[in-house]
């Protein structure tokens, strides 16, 4: 049960850490272009 | 109504079907032969499936820019690629704690493993290719190249638990052949439903991330003053 509590945490934390990721860069080149795009 | 606002339904729908799929995932009955470790096949066989259809439609869409010479193409393509870069890593450390429960490695030669470490090292060379290139066109025309070259190795990583003798098992899911308990295969086509939905709203907001992209180098560009070459006109998004 360990390596299924270990495993579940690294594949869904490394999806929502790219999910923060994605999120400001989005963020960024919208301020950078100075507007919602 | 927005595009944005059009489609937020999409991000709903993906964080409600990963609810979805993570229920059924801890709801699913104990497997004998593994016991609970065999609960990392709902998001091991999910995140390799997302990783193919992610690199599948990096190769449609660089078929298609090389055909239409449509710059939208390019973008769907980079940013699908992206996309199954993530997937491809998740799917391998899922796989490499999946390994360490069940054959107590990390990780071994296996043809399996060493062709999907392959695929995402050649697929972190199509990302640095694009990062490489500045020009929009220049950048289209030589990383569809690869985008279609590419996928000509899912063949043998998909293949080749059944061309050699593997470690890694057969692959788990044969539409003719189905060997698994229903609440099983319920949990299983539940996650990958979900992950693929997930992939769905990651590949729009990717996409938009790289419509900025573009529109911020055109500023750049249109900034920097003409230069020369500029008689020659680069194709647009939506254009020919």
């Amino acid at each position: 049960m360990r390596y299924v509590v270990i495993g579940y945490i690294l594949t869904y934390g490394t999806l929502l850490a790219y999910v923060a990721w994605l999120g400001w860069r989005l963020r960024t080149a919208r301020e950078r272009l100075g507007g919602d795009a | 109504m927005t595009t944005r606002g059009r489609l937020a339904w999409l991000d709903v729908a993906a964080v409600m079907a990963v609810v979805g799929a993570l229920v059924f995932a801890l709801m699913s009955p104990r497997v004998e032969s593994q016991g609970d470790s065999a609960r990392m096949l709902f998001i091991h066989v999910p995140t390799i499936w997302l990783a193919y259809l992610a690199f599948a439609i990096t190769f449609v869409a660089s078929l298609t820019y090389l055909v239409t010479r449509k710059l939208k193409w390019d973008l769907v393509a980079g940013s699908s690629a992206e996309i199954g870069v993530v997937f491809t890593t998740v799917a391998i450390i899922g796989g490499m704690i999946w390994g360490k429960a069940t054959w107590n490695v990390y990780w071994t030669w296996d043809a399996r493993l060493t062709l999907t470490a392959v695929m995402l090292f050649v697929y972190i060379g199509y990302l640095a290719l694009r990062r490489a290139i500045p020009d929009p066109v220049a950048r289209a025309r030589r990383s569809a190249v690869l985008g279609i070259l590419g996928l000509v190795q899912l063949i043998p990583v998909h293949f080749s638990v059944t061309w050699w003798r593997t470690l890694h098992q057969t692959n788990t899911f044969r539409p003719r052949d189905i060997q698994m308990d229903g609440p099983i295969l319920a949990a299983l086509l539940a996650s990958v439903a979900a992950f693929t939905i997930v992939y769905a709203a990651l590949l729009r907001h990717r996409y938009q991330l790289a419509e900025l992209e573009l529109d911020a180098h055109r500023a750049a560009t249109a900034a920097e003053g003409p230069v020369a070459g500029d008689a020659v006109s680069a194709p647009t998004i939506g254009s020919t």
